[in-house]
């Protein structure tokens, strides 16, 4: 139905005891766990949801999702809604990208008290 | 038989000079102005919503100056039905001058917010606040339900919602409300010249969409393109239903300024009738989402809600406070913007277009076609 094209730039590197799907999100933190990012077509300016899965052996039970515009410098309008499922697998709602352009999707990861924090673009027309 | 032939090729030739302008990626982006009109599920938050006998009771409410409390004006005195539901004044009067355009209601079902400020999630809500705005029609919840009782209107009322002598006199003012939002909804402008034009584009009628005048077509070139307007105006009713800061000047005098979605937020998150709360007709509470999540930021000082450009060329004037007397008048400002005076800060999207006469007189002949009246 929608036609906004979109996909995400993803750093390089083998997938390891972990079957997530979708597209892995990077992360300046050097052996940082996989995390995995996955969603339908992201509609513009229409609500939608996206799965993040965190690949780490203790399964984490919290995390923050974010995006911005970094050409515009604005956020979101919206708080997303994070649910933890099980595993390591969340769904996040209420995601809303109100313009065409660059997203960048933020998502932290509490490791144990240590933060590392991935991102994942997503262009959107 | 001659006659015909010769009918044929001059169809054949006008045809031939007329051609389509835009790349593929304009074309992909022109679909998503459509399909119109959308297809629209009943409003869930409202039960009375698409019942042909609470239309009706809301079409006679709306033009019915019973709803102000000394009969002073109707809805339809400021969304006058004759004038595209607006009238031609840049400032609504009301029982004094208003700080704010009256906005056309066509299009409305199933938006995000409403008002310029977005003070309401749903079009009941905000159906509801003009019935008790001291500055419009000025009723109390008790003078209205008076006034629905002792009203020609009563049997059709007790209808569609039960005895009213049965009802508080706040679910009064809601069931109104919400008989004047069944009618609201169900005003919808046709399909407009644009989307003969972006339906030809998508069955590939190349032939056919060359009809579209090319003006026009250039017009919406800008308008994806160079304008930047696609960053607000998009989808079926060219709005993101979001709130921006376009650079009108909103100062309302010397010392005061229209706060805007500052103020709608602040409306909104006291008000008890959004769809969150208890007057929402929905158990699941779908869409009460927005409400819940909503962000408040310092950048909502000033700005205003992207609207609809659907039916645009029949409402002037133009912005939240009337502005702009004409297209022309809004494109040159477009045009002419000063970015040093945007009032919200950063959003990094308007900048100056310096549109020559062509260009401008391009935008306009787009925009034009958005209206089925030519
Ligand atoms: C005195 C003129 C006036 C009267 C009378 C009036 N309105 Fe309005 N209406 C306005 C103005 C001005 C606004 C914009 C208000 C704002 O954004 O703060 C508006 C906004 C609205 C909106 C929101 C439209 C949108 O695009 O979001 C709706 C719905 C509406 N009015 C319905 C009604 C109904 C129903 C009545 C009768 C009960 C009514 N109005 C009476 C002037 C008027
Ligand atoms: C940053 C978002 C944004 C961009 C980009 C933008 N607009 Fe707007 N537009 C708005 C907002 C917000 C308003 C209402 C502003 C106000 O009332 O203060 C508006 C108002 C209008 C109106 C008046 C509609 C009415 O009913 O009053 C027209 C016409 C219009 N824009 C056309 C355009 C065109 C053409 C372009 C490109 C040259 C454009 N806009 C670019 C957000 C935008």
């Amino acid at each position: 139905m929608t036609r906004w094209a979109f996909w995400f730039l993803i750093s390089s590197g083998p997938v390891v005891a972990c079957e997530a799907v979708g597209q892995r999100a990077a992360s300046d933190v050097e052996d940082a766990p996989e995390v995995y990012v996955s969603s339908e077509v992201v509609p513009l300016a229409q609500p939608f949801s996206i799965l993040i899965e965190v690949c780490n052996e203790t399964p984490v039970s919290e995390i923050l999702v974010d995006a911005i515009m970094p050409a515009h410098q604005h956020g979101l309008n919206y708080t997303p809604k994070v649910t933890a499922l099980d595993e390591g697998k969340f769904r996040i709602d209420d995601l809303l990208f109100h313009m065409p352009g660059l997203w960048e999707l933020q998502v932290d990861v509490d490791f144990n008290g240590k933060l590392v924090s991935y991102t994942s673009e997503i262009a959107l027309r | 038989m001659r006659l015909w032939v010769s009918v044929a090729l001059v169809v054949l030739a006008s045809a031939a000079n007329a051609e389509v302008l835009l790349s593929e990626d304009e074309i992909e982006q022109t679909l998503s102005f459509g399909p119109w009109p959308p297809s629209l599920q009943p409003d869930p938050s409202n039960r009375v919503s698409n019942d042909a006998s609470a239309i009706a009771l809301g079409a006679a409410l709306f033009n019915d100056p019973l709803l102000s409390v000394d009969g002073a004006f109707a809805c339809a005195s400021c969304h006058d039905p004759e004038q595209a539901f607006t009238t031609t004044e840049a400032r609504a009067l009301g029982r004094v001058l208003l700080d704010r355009n009256t906005p056309s209601l066509r299009n409305l079902a199933g938006l995000r917010w409403y008002g310029w400020g977005g003070k309401s999630d749903n079009l009941w809500a905000a159906s509801l606040h003009p019935i008790i705005a001291d500055e419009e029609m000025a009723h109390s919840k008790e003078s209205l339900k008076a006034a629905i009782s002792d009203s020609p209107y009563i049997n059709d009322f007790e209808k569609t919602f039960g005895e009213i002598q049965k009802q508080d006199p706040e679910l009064v003012l809601v069931n109104t409300a919400k008989a004047l939002s069944a009618f609201l909804e169900t005003i919808i402008t046709e399909a407009t010249q644009f989307d003969g034009f972006r339906d030809a584009l998508e069955r590939g009628d190349f032939v056919e969409a060359a009809n579209y005048p090319e003006a026009a077509q250039r017009g919406l070139q800008l308008f994806l393109g160079r304008g930047n307007c696609v960053f607000c105006h998009n989808g079926p009713r060219f709005s993101n239903n979001e709130f921006h800061d376009a650079g009108v000047p909103y100062f309302l005098n010397e010392a005061e300024v229209d706060e805007g979605r500052f103020g709608g937020l602040n409306i909104l998150l006291s008000s008890e009738f959004t769809l969150d709360g208890d007057w929402s007709d929905d158990p699941d509470k779908q869409g009460a989402w927005a409400v819940r999540g909503v962000r408040r930021s310092h950048s909502d000082f000033g700005m205003f809600r992207t609207p609809s450009l659907r039916g645009v060329a029949e409402t002037a004037p133009y912005m939240h406070n009337g502005n702009f007397i004409d297209l022309e008048a809004v494109i040159r400002h477009y045009s002419e913007i000063d970015i040093e005076r945007l009032h919200a800060d950063g959003e990094d999207i308007l900048a100056k277009l310096s549109l020559s006469e062509q260009e401008i007189a391009d935008l306009i002949s787009f925009l034009v076609t958005l209206s089925s009246k030519p």
